[in-house]
């Protein structure tokens, strides 16, 4: 398994779990601000597992992590979580069910990528589209927009960002269902 | 996972939104000018230190790839499959910059006025188009083309890659690609076009086409049911195929290749449209070698597992590049 092989793993299996991860930590864990760590937690115990082996499949390993952490974490902190793991079963069920035909996905994912553009910032947003879609250069972002190619690299640094967080922990979309 | 290695990994991971916003500066450093190789290794040194850096490097680098998809939005933005998308911003660009911007075309955008709609596909990707005389367009890989609906006339103009054609027949308004100097005219039909560097070709699904040539004055061919004509520079040859033959180029309808006794090389050439990674078989007695088989098309590995548990050969990455040989 060679670094390359293992990136593209982890961007296949472990990332389009983001959302349901998220949910599952809120769940979880009492304090939502401790989400965000206690998922690139998860994140880097999977992946150094899998420097040693693979898990196939990807998802019931995850929640196993993810499982794991919090209950150490609660024996540590000796506090109770404000839910049971009960829904964990359930989030595994799911697994591998025939998906939705290709044009609904693809359309699922242009709606998806259309929402996550329209939650960013004004300017950020702006200027993620003149690199995206007009494919402009920095230089003629930074003309266009009026502002110098540093404050470009500040718009465009938010842009990524925020889309991943978008794209992957579902945050402009709640309503995560199977 | 004991308290101490939990330990350790709180100390590395103090705030994952931290790591995320380094993680998106890097990448977007990455793109500007004066960008040096010692930037280069700091960027690894910092990925180095810790998986939670590498991990988040890959989610927002992940992420970023998928906006390519935005290329196909702008394209299909006031598509009527997709009501919904309507870009605040993007909308204010002119039509005619967006086809500038979406097919890459060099020229000035005042010297482009074509009302067009265009839409690409990048490497591996594919669409449906629905158009609104109910007419369907599937693009493959690395594909770019414009449709034009006015009220007596329906064209395409296919500007390069391979895309699936099921017209709504209508005689009062004809459905018309252009490839190069060629012309295909639908006569109530579902076919494929594909355009390469050098050549192109028609395949006629179902019904009849008509295919125009470059020099006035030469007769147009009609093309039947299974004809598939093989255009490069002035000459057109048109052979037969059987439905099972036919069925088998359309496999990446389907996501996969099928290769039923083609040489390697040709393999590797068909893969390496629907992929960045690239196949290149170096030596010529291997790549004479013909294979059989039906392969993912995005699924490089696979390939290259066939290639060597199958034919013994030798496999060696080279950046972005697989170099296969004996």
């Amino acid at each position: 398994m060679n670094a390359s092989d293992l990136d593209a793993w982890f961007v296949r299996e472990v990332l389009p779990l983001e959302a349901m991860l998220v949910q599952f930590l809120r769940r979880s864990w009492r304090n939502r601000a401790d989400v965000d760590d206690l998922c690139q937690e998860v994140y880097v115990r999977v992946y150094e597992a899998a420097q040693k082996e693979i898990p196939d499949p990807a998802r019931p390993f995850v929640f196993a992590v993810a499982r794991n952490l919090i209950i150490n974490r609660v024996r540590r902190e000796q506090i109770v979580p404000i839910e049971s793991f009960g829904d964990l079963d359930a989030l595994n069920i799911a697994a591998d069910e025939p998906g939705p035909d290709r044009n609904a996905m693809a359309r699922e994912e242009l709606r998806r990528l259309q929402s996550a553009l329209d939650a960013l910032p004004p300017r950020c947003r702006q200027a993620v589209i003149l690199k995206k879609i007009e494919g402009l250069s920095r230089k003629e972002i930074a003309q266009r927009m009026s502002i110098s190619e540093d404050t470009v690299h500040r718009h465009l640094t938010e842009g990524r960002h925020a889309l991943a967080d978008l794209l992957y922990g579902g945050k402009s979309d709640p309503g995560w269902t199977t | 996972m004991d308290h101490v290695s939990d330990a350790q990994h709180d100390t590395a991971l103090a705030s994952a939104h931290a790591i995320r916003l380094a993680a998106a500066e890097w990448h977007d450093r990455r793109e500007r000018d004066g960008w040096t190789p010692e930037d280069d290794a700091a960027l690894a040194a910092w990925l180095a230190q810790s998986p939670a850096h590498r991990v988040a490097f890959l989610r927002v680098d992940a992420a970023w790839r998928r906006a390519d998809r935005f290329t196909a939005l702008s394209g299909s933005r006031r598509d009527r499959r997709f009501p919904a998308l309507i870009w605040p911003l993007a909308i204010r660009i002119s039509a005619a910059a967006a086809v500038v911007a979406a097919i890459g075309f060099a020229a000035a955008p005042y010297f482009v006025k074509s009302p067009a709609q265009s839409y690409s596909t990048t490497v591996g990707g594919r669409e449906t188009l629905a158009l609104a005389d109910g007419s369907r367009i599937e693009l493959n890989t690395d594909t770019s083309l414009r449709v034009e609906m006015t009220r007596g006339r329906r064209t395409v103009w296919l500007d390069s890659g391979e895309a699936l054609f099921q017209v709504r027949h209508d005689s009062t308004r004809p459905f018309v690609v252009v490839v190069g100097d060629r012309r295909i005219t639908d006569i109530g039909t579902k076919f494929v076009i594909r355009r390469d560097e050098t050549r192109m070709k028609v395949a006629v699904l179902e019904g009849e086409v008509q295919l125009d040539g470059a020099q006035a004055g030469r007769a147009p061919k009609l093309l039947k049911q299974g004809d598939v004509a093989v255009a490069t520079g002035n000459t057109v040859s048109i052979s037969r195929k059987t439905q099972r033959s036919l069925t088998n180029e359309l496999g990446w309808q389907r996501g996969v290749l099928v290769f039923d006794n083609v040489t390697l090389a040709e393999a590797a050439a068909e893969f390496n449209r629907y992929n960045r990674e690239k196949i290149v078989i170096a030596d010529p007695s291997a790549a004479q070698i013909t294979i059989g088989a039906t392969l993912p098309q995005n699924d490089v590995p696979a390939f290259v597992r066939v290639a060597q548990k199958i034919f013994g050969l030798h496999a060696e990455r080279q950046g972005d590049t697989i170099v296969i040989s004996h």
